[in-house]
């Protein structure tokens, strides 16, 4: 929720840096000029555009500020806007970008339009910046930004300096008249002769929560291809993403240690309002679908390794990702993509010019027959549309609205020692007819509609709603033929063709509120929030055994209807105790309850007489609270330390839930200290964390029921390494190295069935790779020109290294080390592009599984967990041609 | 930058190996069947010599539950993926294949003797090393005060169910460790024909007397084999011991 606050408080700060001079009670009139400049009224605000915080500057904190002379033209518009103070390249870019879409009333004099020079600073901070009493003085840096590289603030009157007289030459021959600032949106009126403060934030920027607390901007994002809104998040340091299941199942995630399944451990979340997390899915708890997101359509990614911010809520457990969308360049964009596998992508966005980043219409189409031997095609659609708008009393609105639709034929794993034996091709799949009936399709719609208010005197009021419904359906046989039917026992062998079908219909709301600063004492500053959010959800889920080809139900393992409720309140508080430490936290606590319809549950074995009719329904709830904390201390300008402390959760799988039990949330401990070096003639920073998490119990893919079991309590601790540096214009790098060793504190209890489960205590996790190394590198500059028009180029590689993961049964996979590529050249409206991922074609496997499997391809079949394995995508190139319009 | 990742490698690799192992490491040593050796046995007042005793044996599965049956081992620990003709009055020992699977306790074990009906076949099947296409193939002859005849007997011991193992569970008292050599499987002949009642064949004077599906004494020899006399399994530590 934290991530709206600021993500909107661009549109809110400009409004807000207005109000600083004085609000208006009544209608707008027109600002009168300063004495000696009798009968003239000021230019006054009629449309703003928001000024980007240049993406590439968050991870550095640049405050800085620019100042622009702005020349309104008699209809309105600007005629031209020069820097007078300059706050850096990118930033007077962004200010110049922004303030040539204004529109203006004109200035007048005597009450006719005059052309009119006015003087527009843009205050540019990477964090939320402090509230701006009327007439204060501004050039004391926000305590909880980052050491000001860059000039202070202006003061209360900027400098009334003249540019000189041969720049104030217009093509209209007319010399625009001198004025001071004098500006006002159409519901503000600025006190004449008052200096403008825009405040403009890097969004979405809410402060950081710790060393593990990364931003990823679209310098980032755009150095390698990025198939899917899932593939962003590899740029995270810790991130792995495979996608084992085909395109119309989630991505499979791993976070510093954690196995997060598809999503179990990660909180996800768009704009910070709607959830992406589904609680007890079918196909895993947490199941998180973000294909529901166009990846061109993602302006930046905040990601919190770790539990630090009482904003985080279920699911937050290895950390949270929070989708902040948003469109830079304006107008229309269509590409058109095609390449291996008769992969075809068309993806048109739609950013009207004049409008906020945040407004938008996207849509995208992608077939494709996909690697291997056909079995992996897919097609799939998807819109995202959005419109932020002003309403009276200083409320900004946002409406969301995206839906997705995909289906897929899927491969299914391989064993290895087929593989080995040349049974099957490594990008193939079995032959067998139950292994080719795998699939999946899934849809998702979503809607939000969120309202904000920023206070002049820093508060900020926040409220959304939110609503989606998601279907999913998947028929995967991970064991070929080993199941045999509960219902009918004496059923067996007629393959493992699980189909699981998912339901989900959710709604909530959010609502948050953030007091002023208080000054307590000269050395001490408070700020509280207090926020609350709430969300229900219907969920209708089921499970049974195919019989391929016809797909004949012979057996039925789930047939469930859930409840769900969850309520979340927190409270979060700054105190700010001098210009170099600053201590955020406080707590959070979720009630959840369930309410579970187990039509298959008090099952009556085959073999005894029946007693009672079967179905077991039963209810369940609990409370889970949650502490976090983290200090940062400024020891020098450009060193911050940091330490944290937080507790999170992540609810139960309902279906596990007995009657009345106290939902057992899974919760988990993280501390984490590390610091933050910013070296900025290099353009560079530097984060080294050191973070221990701890796991009251954990989960496990089981292929026999193709979904998530407790394996017991666990503990990480590792190392990350974090460098970013930008030292030409158009060059961007970055690099993270992740070390975690992951053990299981204590193995499952024995059961009847298994009493000595594939767990000892102190074993390495399975699934998760020690070592994690990615980088990516981007580089965009101008050629020169090409009949008359620039040629930009852009080249960009992203590099991911896995260390062997450990697998059950003391097996370790291979080793992964996998490039992808892009490459790119725009003269005017027209770009062409390549992109290659798997540029080396390295051959490996995206997840490795170790089960017992029965695909007959020997005579004597094996009850021994073997290895098993997705193929990772081969080389693949998708040629791109885009036209900007 | 590509120096950089040169030097950094060996580092890299070095923390991927500082994480503990996952659980059981993996084992595999040979099988073998030893024999009892005895091919003449007393049954009351009726000597019994045993000319041919042939038994198919396998595929073996062994597992870390109590019970070893399909419904409640899903996984094994260690199995015997050979089915083998064994020749029961034979000297010394019969390779069995390679025992492979983990370390760690096994407490039962499921087997076939030659005779299987693995998912998804639709009907029991004899393997090819299965003598004759029967679990068992036991000739000899049963003497009593000068008076002899003649026996024969083909026993199938099925699975009952489709994915079961015709000896759905046996319990075992075992330990593997990476240090166990071998599996040791051995069952003797002569106690299960110990409960057919070659008297009353003599006193028939039935010859050949043949044991078949249905009678009594076949029913009493198939139980024996899965029942009351199973095969035992005893895991060597150490070398394995010199063939005699």
């Amino acid at each position: 929720m934290r991530f709206v606050l600021s993500r909107w408080s661009n549109a809110i700060a400009l409004a807000a840096g207005l109000l600083v001079a004085r609000p208006a009670l009544a209608q707008p009139r027109a600002p009168q000029a300063p004495a000696g400049q009798a009968n003239v009224t000021l230019p006054t605000v009629v449309e703003h555009v928001d000024a980007v915080y240049p993406p590439d500057k968050l991870a550095q904190g640049v405050d800085t500020t620019v100042e622009v002379l702005v020349t309104v033209e008699r209809n309105g518009t600007v005629g031209d806007a020069q820097i007078a103070v300059s706050g850096g390249e990118a930033f007077d870019a962004a200010a110049l970008a922004a303030v040539r879409r204004w529109r203006f009333s004109p200035a007048t004099r005597d009450g006719v339009p005059i052309r009119a020079r006015i003087r527009v600073p843009f205050h540019f901070a990477p964090e939320p910046h402090p509230p701006v009493p009327p007439g204060a003085p501004t050039d004391t840096p926000p305590p909880d930004a980052a050491p000001s590289p860059g000039p202070p603030a202006p003061a209360t009157k900027p400098p009334a300096s003249k540019p000189p007289a041969d720049k104030h030459t217009h093509a209209h021959g007319e010399q625009p008249a001198e004025l001071d600032s004098g500006l006002a949106l159409p519901h503000a009126v600025a006190e004449p002769g008052k200096p403008i403060e825009i405040h403009v934030q890097g969004r979405p920027n809410p402060p950081r929560r710790g060393a593990s607390d990364f931003r990823l901007g679209r310098a980032v994002l755009d150095s390698a291809p990025r198939p899917t809104t899932a593939d962003l998040i590899k740029s995270a340091p810790g991130f792995h993403v495979m996608r084992p299941e085909g395109d119309a199942v989630a991505q499979r995630v791993s976070l510093r240690g954690f196995d997060a399944d598809h999503g179990q451990d990660i909180q996800f979340t768009v704009g910070g309002t709607i959830p992406l997390n589904q609680p007890s899915h079918i196909h895993g708890q947490g199941y998180a679908d973000l294909n529901v997101l166009i990846p061109e359509t993602v302006r930046s990614l905040r990601v919190l390794e770790g539990v630090y911010d009482p904003h985080q809520g279920d699911f937050a457990v290895a950390g949270s990702v929070d989708f902040d969308l948003g469109v830079e360049e304006r107008g229309v964009r269509a590409t058109a993509s095609y390449g291996s596998f008769d992969t075809k992508r068309l993806v048109a966005i739609f950013a009207p010019a004049g409008q906020s980043e945040e407004t938008f219409g996207a849509a995208v189409v992608r077939t494709t027959d996909g690697f291997g031997e056909g079995v992996r095609g897919s097609i799939s659609g998807g819109f995202t549309g959005q419109y932020r708008f002003e309403l009276p009393g200083d409320l900004s609105a946002l409406v969301h609205l995206s839906s997705y639709g995909a289906r897929s034929t899927v491969a299914g794993v391989l064993r290895r020692d087929d593989i080995d034996r040349r049974i099957v091709d490594f990008y193939g799949a079995y032959p067998d007819t139950s292994a080719r009936s795998q699939s999946a399709a899934a849809t998702r719609t979503q809607a939000s509609f969120s309202l904000q208010r920023t206070g002049d005197d820093g508060s900020e009021a926040s409220f959304g709603l939110w609503g989606a419904y998601g279907t999913y359906r998947s028929r995967l046989n991970f064991t070929g033929y080993t199941q045999r039917s509960r219902l009918r026992p004496t059923w067996a062998g007629r393959g493992d063709l699980i189909e699981q079908s998912n339901d989900d219909g959710g709604f909530g709301a959010r609502a948050s509120y953030r007091t002023r600063r208080y000054e307590a004492a000269s050395w001490l500053k408070a700020q509280l929030t207090l926020g609350a959010d709430a969300e229900a959800h219907s969920i209708d889920q089921a499970q049974n055994l195919l019989e391929a080809p016809q797909n004949e139900t012979w057996d039925r393992r789930v047939d469930t209807t859930v409840r769900s409720l969850r309520i979340g309140a927190f409270v979060d508080a700054l105190f700010t105790f001098s210009r170099w430490a600053r201590l955020r936290g406080g707590l959070r606590a979720d009630f959840i309850s369930f309410d579970i319809d187990d039509r298959l549950g008090n099952q009556v074995p085959a073999f005894r007489e029946e007693t009672h009719f079967i179905g077991y329904r039963r209810t369940a709830a609990g409370i889970a609270w949650g502490p976090r904390a983290t200090l940062e201390v400024d020891p020098l300008p450009s060193l911050r330390l940091f330490a944290a402390y937080g507790r999170g959760y992540r609810s139960p799988q309902a279906r596990q839930l007995e009657e009345g039990e106290q939902a057992p949330f899974a919760t988990v401990h993280s501390y984490e200290a590390g610091a933050r070096y910013q070296y900025e003639p290099a353009r560079l920073s530097a984060t080294l964390v050191a973070y221990e998490t701890r796991l009251s119990y954990d989960l496990a893919f089981d292929a026999e029921e193709g979904r998530l079991e407790r394996i017991g309590p666990t503990t990480r601790r590792g190392l990350v390494a974090y460098l970013q540096a930008n030292p030409l214009t158009g060059f961007n790098a970055s690099i993270s190295a992740t070390f975690v060793r992951a053990t299981l504190d204590s193995p499952p209890p024995p059961t009847p069935e298994n009493p000595t489960p594939p767990y000892v205590e102190g074993q390495s996790l399975p699934y998760v790779p020690p070592v994690v190394v990615r980088t990516d590198v981007s580089y965009r500059r101008a050629l020169g020109t090409f009949r008359g028009k620039s040629l930009v180029a852009r080249a960009g590689y992203g590099a991911t290294f896995l260390s062997p993961r450990p697998l059950p049964y003391a097996q370790e996979a291979r080793t992964v080390f996998v490039v992808d590529a892009s490459l790119g050249l725009r003269r005017d409206f027209v770009e062409i592009g390549v992109d290659a991922t798997n540029l080396f074609n390295a051959r490996y496997a995206d997840t490795e599984y170790v089960f017992v499997s029965d695909w007959r391809t020997s005579d004597i079949p094996s009850h021994l967990p073997a290895r098993h394995i997705s193929a990772g995508s081969p080389l693949t190139i998708l040629g791109n041609l885009t036209f900007y319009l | 930058m590509r120096c950089l990742l040169r030097s950094l490698f060996p580092f890299v690799l070095f923390l991927a190996g500082c994480g503990t192992g996952t659980g059981q490491p993996d084992v595999s040593f040979p099988a073998v069947f030893t024999s009892p050796a005895t091919n003449e046995f007393v049954v009351g007042d009726v000597t019994v010599t045993l000319d041919e005793a042939r038994v198919a044996f396998g595929p073996a599965y062994f597992c870390a539950s109590a019970s070893g049956s399909a419904t409640l081992c899903d996984a094994a620990v260690g199995e015997i993926r050979r089915i083998t003709t064994i020749d029961a009055l034979g000297e010394g020992e019969t390779p069995l294949g390679t025992y492979a699977g983990f370390a760690g306790d096994v407490r039962s074990a499921s087997y076939d003797y030659g005779i299987h009906w693995f998912l998804p076949e639709q009907e029991a099947a004899a393997s090819p090393e299965a003598p004759g296409g029967h679990s068992a193939r036991v000739r000899g002859v049963a003497s009593r005060a000068g008076t002899s005849v003649r026996f024969e007997a083909d026993i199938d011991v099925k699975p009952l169910f489709q994915g079961q193992r015709a000896v759905p569970t046996t319990k075992v008292e075992g330990t593997v460790t990476e240090a166990t050599s071998r599996i040791e499987v051995q069952f003797d002949v002569t106690s299960w024909f110990s409960a057919v009642d070659f008297g009353a064949a003599i006193d028939a004077g039935v010859d050949p007397f043949v044991i078949g599906p249905g009678a009594q004494d076949y029913t009493s020899v198939v139980n024996r084999m899965v029942s009351t006399h199973p095969p035992s399994f005893v895991f060597v530590e150490g070398e394995a011991p010199a063939a005699p």
